[in-house]
């Protein structure tokens, strides 16, 4: 139910939640923002068998977890704490494609507003 | 003497299986190994016809589990069907249905499923009409039949699939998800196992196979039988990922997660209750299953396993007491007169309804949560959370109909619970099911979800379960002004008792044209016309024309005499021309 | 009760002790409680009870066919029975075979219980001169 309150706003815009950004990534911002980078080998990742849709900006952490898991199973509770890394690495990939979505949402209706005025 | 019984050689032999399949969960899960062993009967061309054993974590972790429900419930079946004179063959076909389900599970292609799915569906027949009773005959026909249904499907799913050479479907889900063969395989194997799982279509046969004996009910309906479909859409997860067809699968088994959920509350049998309250559980898995998380169906589909079987055996030993009463209204005091069976089934019931640290509330909260974080429809969202909230509901009206109150059958009664083999059998299934929730939770995945929500959405489910419990009780306090909600309710009441109409619809409504079609030809045809026809007239007819040839064969002077006009004619038609 | 010669016709007192038990049943099936179910059943005994006296046979009549049709409009979906019943859940679940069954048992079983194969043809002759002692000769043209 999230997603209906969430997306309420963001139809008047014809905006979907799985559309890519349109704006230059630099429109109102005043530093240089730096494109991000994945801290993982495409060799690694593929000799540790991790599925396509895992092989994210956080998937450091997810090998790491996976190296514990192995040298700790059966008792992975042990590994709650490169758990914790991972799941908090996810949580702000989360929230920084929220502030993505949310950005592309007002540069959109500034457009229209900006349409509207002229 | 009593080691000898072969309950508890069989019993014995499959826990010592289940703690093997363990060992061997651990070294495939750790070094991500899995077994694939072929044996190749006939290759030429592009066809490669084999027989497979496929060993990998999942399927042992459902071994493992299978073995441990059935172990139990042989040793616990051999108190509880001990007036039974047949117990070996009780035994047997146990045995023979555990084997059937061994082999649907470590099977990669679709014939060996073949092969245990019917397995399944027949053994579970002979189970089901175990007590020769009129009732226990109706039952088992509606399970065979239902489970027919499903073989057929899968047959026509072998044929199809013999399009591309081999059954090995392992091969196949990634790779021809966008042809069209595949999507019409992947129908056909959803239907299948929408029958098997009792999806709302096919519903009705699950409530009636409680005819079966209650260890049969524990192994079969609660965690084996019934989960076959689950793990065979499990196994074909990848093909229906980005389709459109297992949108059918997410609203028929949200829809059935509901109607099994509404049907409890009306239901006065223990093990109906408990049938729906598993039919509900299966549309849960179905329906996340449905969304793409399979891992997070098979992690519902182990821990729904151990608490569902503890549930069932619970009620067993309850019957046992009240000899052979199944009805909750002759019921009450459990907790008084049985403690030790009331608090299995007090722990049962808490890991049935999500209460934390559990081991229902490790998958159940984990699945409502993935649900809060995906993108669904408002009605599905509503189905699910609705139906949390009436597993509570159920529950605690059970265990209020139960526990709270007093013995309602006769004012005398001595209730005894010395019976330590059943009770030693659930104490292994109560240890797991408040263990392996969270043993399993840290094991099985190894790629964690993330999820991300506001407090009021994560304490949703504990509105839903409160609102639910809280439900429950007023419904079943029952005090002499109170009103009586079922009466002033009447037809939704009945509406609702009877499971919506679903089983007469799936009995009547569609067979009783063709049986009374059937009907009338026998009447008319066999023991008409035909009688009049067949019976008499061919005697009667070789009669005659042995008579007529008997002229001929007796050289009778007649024929001379025609013959000798007949040349006459002929010669002098031939000299006049 | 029904000591009539032909079946299927009662008096009308049993028609209504018929009703009366069949809506007890049917409270019994609503208020699972005892107490609340005394409650109730007092309650029905009463309506019972208000016109109990009637000696107009065409307004009893009335009477029981209007109750009649209330008993099937309240009947409980699902009623109470006990296990063992019929329509109960375990009816008939266990038979106990029937007597002719041991005449077709073979010699070598027949051998393991030697007393009481010797007396059981002697036990069956004694059988029938009890019952044609009780309800006479039985007609010889209805027998093959």
């Amino acid at each position: 139910m999230g997603q209906l309150m969430g997306s309420y706003e963001a139809r008047n815009v014809n905006l979907d939640m799985n559309d890519n950004p349109t704006f230059d990534p630099h429109v109102g911002f005043n530093s240089q923002r730096k494109p991000r980078e994945m801290k993982a080998n495409l060799e690694d990742l593929v000799s540790a068998k991790i599925p396509r849709s895992r092989r994210d900006y956080c998937a450091h952490y997810l090998l790491d977890y996976q190296v514990c898991r192995y040298k700790h199973m059966p008792l992975v509770y042990k590994c709650a704490h490169e758990r914790h890394d991972y799941l908090n690495c996810e949580h702000a990939d989360y929230v920084l494609r929220m502030k993505e979505f949310e950005r592309e949402r007002r540069l959109r209706v500034r457009e229209q507003r900006v349409a509207g005025a002229a | 003497m009593w080691m000898s019984s072969i309950c508890f050689i069989w019993g014995v032999f499959f826990f010592f299986l289940s703690l093997f399949m363990f060992y061997w969960v651990i070294y495939l899960m750790m070094n991500n190994i899995v077994y694939f062993l072929e044996w190749e009967v006939i290759s030429f061309n592009s066809v490669k016809i084999e027989m497979g054993v496929l060993f990998d974590w999942m399927s042992m972790l459902f071994m493992m589990f299978v073995f441990l429900i059935s172990s139990v419930v042989i040793l616990y079946s051999k108190s509880y069907m001990s007036s039974e004179l047949n117990l070996n063959r009780f035994i047997m076909l146990v045995i023979m249905f555990v084997l059937s389900m061994a082999l649907l599970i470590i099977s990669p292609n679709m014939i060996s499923i073949l092969l245990g799915w019917d397995g399944l569906g027949l053994v579970s027949y002979c189970l089901v009409i175990y007590y020769q009773n009129i009732k226990s005959f109706n039952a088992g026909m509606l399970t065979a039949l239902s489970n027919r249904i499903g073989d057929v499907l899968i047959l026509m799913s072998i044929s199809w699939m013999m399009n591309y050479g081999s059954w090995n479907f392992y091969f196949y889900l990634e790779f021809m998800k966008n042809d069209f063969e595949m999507l019409v395989i992947g129908g056909l194997i959803m239907a299948a196992a929408m029958t098997k799982s009792a999806q709302i279509p096919f519903s009705s046969w699950l409530p009636a196979a409680m005819a079966a004996p209650t260890p049969v009910s524990a192994l079969v309906h609660s965690s084996t039988l019934v989960t076959a479909g689950v793990y065979l859409l499990i196994r074909f997860n990848y093909l229906f990922i980005d389709s459109y067809i297992i949108n059918i699968l997410l609203l028929l088994s949200g829809l059935t997660m509901f109607m099994a959920g509404i049907s409890a509350n009306y239901e006065f049998d223990l093990k109906k209750i408990i049938a729906l309250s598993t039919l509900s559980q299966l549309g849960l898995m179905m329906s996340i299953l449905s969304m793409g998380m399979g891992d997070l169906a098979f992690f519902h589909l182990l821990t729904h396993a151990m608490f569902k079987a503890l549930l069932f055996m619970c009620a067993g030993l309850i019957i046992h007491m009240f000899n052979d009463i199944q009805d909750i209204r002759y019921m009450g005091g459990i907790s008084l007169y049985l403690p030790l069976t009331s608090l299995c089934f007090n722990i049962a019931n808490m890991a049935l309804c999500g209460i934390p640290f559990l081991a229902g509330f490790y998958s159940k909260d984990l699945i409502l949560e993935v649900v809060m974080m995906s993108n669904l429809n408002l009605f599905v969202f509503f189905l699910y959370f609705i139906s949390t909230g009436l597993t509570v509901f159920y529950s605690f009206r059970l265990s209020m109909y139960l526990m709270v109150g007093d013995y309602n059958l006769m004012s005398v009664y001595n209730l005894y619970e010395e019976d330590y083999v059943m009770l030693k059998s659930m104490f292994i299934l109560l240890v797991m099911s408040v263990v392996s929730g969270g043993m399993l939770v840290w094991m099985i995945f190894p790629y964690p979800y993330m999820i991300y929500l506001s407090l009021n959405m994560k304490l949703m489910v504990v509105y839903v379960s409160l609102l639910g419990g809280l439900m429950g009780y007023l419904v079943s306090v029952m005090k002499i002004y109170s009103l009586n909600k079922f009466i002033i309710t009447y037809k939704l009441s009945s509406f609702l008792g009877v499971m919506w109409f679903l089983p007469n619809l799936s009995t009547y409504g569609l067979n009783y044209i063709f049986l009374s079609l059937g009907g009338k030809m026998f009447k008319n045809l066999d023991m008409g016309w035909i009688e009049l026809y067949s019976v008499r007239g061919i005697s009667l007819i070789l009669k005659k024309n042995s008579i007529f040839y008997n002229f001929f064969h007796m050289n009778n002077f007649k024929i001379y005499l025609f013959s000798f006009i007949m040349w006459m004619v002929m010669f002098l038609f031939m000299l006049i021309i | 009760m029904a000591t009539v010669p032909i079946l299927g016709l009662k008096t009308h007192s049993q028609k209504v002790c018929s009703l009366y038990k069949r809506a007890l049943r049917n409270l019994e099936s609503y208020y699972d409680r005892r107490n609340v179910f005394r409650y109730q059943a007092v309650l029905l005994r009463a309506r019972f009870d208000q016109n109990a006296k009637e000696c107009d046979l065409r307004k009893a009549t009335e009477l029981l066919k209007a109750g009649e049709e209330e008993l099937f409009q309240i009947q409980h979906p699902i009623p109470k029975k006990f296990a063992q019943s019929p329509g109960g859940v375990a009816f008939e679940r266990v038979v106990t075979p029937p007597d002719w069954v041991l005449d077709y048992w073979h010699p070598l079983e027949k051998a393991q219980y030697p007393e009481y194969f010797k007396k059981r043809e002697e036990r069956k002759k004694e059988f029938i001169a009890m019952w044609e002692k009780e309800y006479g000769q039985s007609d010889k043209k209805n027998s093959h």
